[in-house]
């Protein structure tokens, strides 16, 4: 066991000198490290006032939505069909080297622990965004609840899972538990209703502060032992935590003495997993996706470099992206926040250039240049990467065009402001796309993704400047009245951002000659 | 045919190929041979236009940056790169189409034929295996008709049976007029097709050879002779 025990802090020697082995890595981790301490500094100013108060609604709320997280977390995990016991590495020298298999059972089940805390931490900082402060002990409580919550459900889906090896009869356990205890939560959901006469607003407020909720299991235990604790609740405090760590620690029981032998599967899988990881790592985004029941389309390729078009609209359609249900939802949102608020169409541009920013910063056009097949292609490399980019233009376009146009016909806004509407929105969405082309050339394939994501946020708001500034300036020099501002606003933005996106594009032509991005 | 002019390929200081001069002739099978690091795939990369180098290189008459250069050759990477989530058969209509060749399906459904990917036309490249992945890879490149042909450590992955189907191939396109241009360091398996030899050592080009050039020795005696390989035998049996 002292051997695993070295392991694995060799292990976390190394990561740390992994994270400090280059310059931006560096200063990505200080900064994070910064930036949480400046979360605990802050809490610390403002958090004692909480403490007399008890379990107010906000930290009902609070405690709710960080279990809330845990729980999604937790259903990922079990509903998970890429499982693996361990990583690669670890699979290869634990299973495969001289030791007992209740010791390699015991340190899963220990590194499970120490993952636990590490997500018990984002728990908290869930709390901490919404309630702003709470008082060291309720935090202390809620950080305990969420991690013995980690502490069963991580160690239960590895029990599934070598449970689900040696009898495949039982490998979809794991799913069965997942779904019964979102039933649980629907049952309880219901009795609410049922028992508050269909009041929606009860119904949310007795959900957060009553009782109910501790009928589902484990989640509602968790609640318990918080709510007993921070109001004083001797019994509650004794009943929830007991419930918790008595489920951690049969859990345990059950996983550390697993009697039946597992390892050439675990390897096999962890393996696979690995590879996987470290694809989706570097930025494949299908590397972990489920290809077994991708529906065939049927394909038809456009010539020379517009074949790049048709293979990423192909591409779209096999992983249902071309309007997803998520983009679907969040649109829905605004719109109708726009519509039954009155917002009106202007502020229904503002979130739907928001939404475009967010949506150019996750466009990955990144793995089109990295297969060197596109290089090859015999065409202009102008053309191949207007290829590119035009799929994602064209389509958040017409999604926009269209959900300006409803909101735009429901709140009765004139013809004039929907089509301004539509092109101030296009406008910002050349210079985002634009700008996601300028990030790749500046800092190539090689750089690091966290540090290119922030240059990329960084180098999108700074192609946005010159038209904001442009019509901040005419709106005080022209001095434009509120009618004409969206007027002002869409044909600087049309104008400036077009331009902008135009000479970006213009000095990025030739990153498709195959010279330009692979070279260095 | 491929022409590589005093080709430089620089990283920092290092230089990975230096003054690199090559020829692989229409209807030849040429080799480059060479230990790992030598600069083999710093010069394939080089030709397919994958790298910025300092010198001149030419495939069928026209420097390797315009566009009827690149629709003469085929490239095989030591890598396969595939779309994940395309099947054998969209690969194939998606390169066809990319490089507008007329009835890229007769000669894709040979070579599908020809490689037994037949079963596995419908099946997304994630799905396939890495020898199978190589394959698809060998089979784009030759679905564009290529005048020449550039091939990185091209025997990665397969069995031996597709070894020598791949070996029969590469004979059969030369036999056509094909170019071909292959960089390896497995010299026992290119030994009985080979035409024209270049050996590399430390980014530079040490030895030239051809095969009516040998008299009787082998290539692999030339790679020792002129490489700082040495193969440690005492070591070995001790």
């Amino acid at each position: 066991m002292k051997s695993l025990i070295k392991l694995s802090l060799l292990k976390i020697r190394g990561q740390i000198r992994a994270l400090f082995s280059k310059p931006s890595s560096a200063i990505t981790t200080i900064a994070i490290v910064l930036l949480y301490g400046a979360i605990v500094v802050g809490n610390m100013m403002s958090g004692e006032v909480q403490t007399a108060m008890g379990m107010t609604l906000d930290i009902h709320i609070a405690v709710l939505v960080s279990l809330g997280m845990t729980a999604l977390m937790v259903l990922m995990q079990l509903l998970n069909k890429n499982k693996a016991m361990l990583m690669g590495e670890d699979a290869f020298y634990l299973l495969g080297g001289p030791f007992t298999r209740r010791q390699v059972q015991s340190f899963v089940v220990g590194y499970t622990y120490v993952q636990a805390i590490y997500m018990s931490l984002l728990s908290l900082f869930v709390v901490l965004s919404i309630v702003g402060g709470a008082s060291w002990t309720v935090l202390l409580y809620i950080f305990i609840a969420n991690y013995l919550i980690y502490v069963i459900f991580l160690a239960l889906t590895d029990y599934f899972y070598v449970l689900g090896i040696v009898f495949p009869k039982r490998a979809n356990v794991a799913k069965y538990v997942a779904y019964g205890l979102i039933a649980c939560l629907f049952v309880v959901a219901g009795y609410l209703v049922y028992q508050t006469g269909f009041d929606m607003q009860s119904v949310a407020l007795t959900f957060a502060q009553g009782k109910s909720f501790y009928f589902v299991p484990v989640f509602g235990w968790a609640k318990m032992f918080i709510s007993g604790a921070v109001d004083g609740q001797v019994f509650e405090t004794i009943l929830g935590l007991g419930l918790l760590v008595g489920a951690a620690v049969i859990v345990f029981i059950l996983f550390r003495n697993f009697p039946y032998d597992y390892h050439e599967q675990a390897i096999e899988d962890s393996f696979a997993l690995s590879q996987k990881m470290k694809s989706a790592k570097k930025g494949n985004m299908d590397a972990l996706r489920d290809t077994s029941k991708l529906k065939q389309y049927n394909s038809s390729f456009a010539k020379g470099a517009w074949a790049i078009s048709s293979k990423l609209i192909l591409e779209m359609r096999k992983r249902k992206t071309l309007v997803s249900i998520q983009e679907l939802i969040t649109l829905a949102v605004f719109a109708g926040m726009s519509i039954i608020l009155e917002f009106g169409i202007v502020w229904f541009s503002a979130m739907l250039i928001y939404w475009v920013v967010i949506s150019a910063q996750s466009a990955n056009f990144k793995d089109e240049f990295q297969n060197y097949m596109i290089y090859l292609i015999p065409d202009s490399p102008a053309k191949k990467l207007l290829a590119i980019i035009g799929p994602v233009i064209v389509k958040t376009t017409i999604v926009t065009t269209l959900a300006i146009i409803i909101v735009g016909i429901a709140g009765q806004e004139s013809m004039y402001d929907i089509v301004y509407a539509a092109l101030m929105v296009f406008g910002y969405l050349c210079v985002c796309i634009s700008a996601n082309i300028l990030t790749l050339r500046l800092f190539k394939s090689t750089a690091n993704r966290t540090f290119v994501l922030l240059m990329q946020m960084l180098i999108i708001v700074v192609c946005m400047i010159p038209s904001i500034a442009l019509s901040v300036w005419l709106m005080f020099t022209l001095h434009i009245g509120d009618g004409q501002i969206l007027q002002l606003f869409s044909i600087v933005s049309i104008v400036s951002n077009v331009v902008v996106a135009g000479v970006v594009i213009f000095l990025c032509r030739n990153m498709l000659n195959g010279r330009e991005l692979k070279s260095e | 045919m491929i022409e590589v002019k005093h080709l430089t390929k620089t990283y920092g200081n290092f230089k990975a190929a230096e003054d690199v001069n090559l020829v692989a002739k229409d209807g030849n099978i040429t080799i480059l041979l060479g230990p790992n690091g030598a600069g083999k795939s710093t010069t394939i990369k080089s030709i397919a236009n994958l790298l910025k180098f300092d010198g001149e290189i030419d495939i069928c008459g026209y420097p390797n940056t315009e566009v009827e250069a690149k629709q003469a050759f085929g490239y095989i990477p030591d890598t396969p790169v595939l779309y994940d989530l395309l099947t054998i058969d969209e690969h194939v209509d998606f390169i066809g189409s990319a490089y507008r060749v007329e009835n890229y399906r007769e000669s894709a459904d040979y070579y599908i034929r020809l490689f037994d990917l037949e079963e596995k036309r419908k099946s997304v490249a994630k799905e396939l295996s890495k020898g199978m992945r190589q394959k698809v890879s060998m089979l784009l490149a030759l679905v564009i008709q290529p005048k020449a042909l550039l091939i990185d450590e091209p025997m990665v992955g397969l069995d031996p049976a597709s070894i020598e189907e791949t070996l029969g191939l590469f004979v059969k396109l030369k036999n056509e007029g094909c170019a071909i241009l292959i960089s390896t360091h497995i010299i026992d398996i290119i030994e009985n097709v080979w035409d024209e030899a270049y050996i590399m050592d430390h980014g530079r080009i040490v030895k030239t050879a051809s095969r009516e050039s040998m008299n009787g020795d082998s290539l692999k005696e030339l790679f020792f002779q002129y490489t700082s390989v040495e193969v440690k035998k005492d070591e070995i049996l001790d």
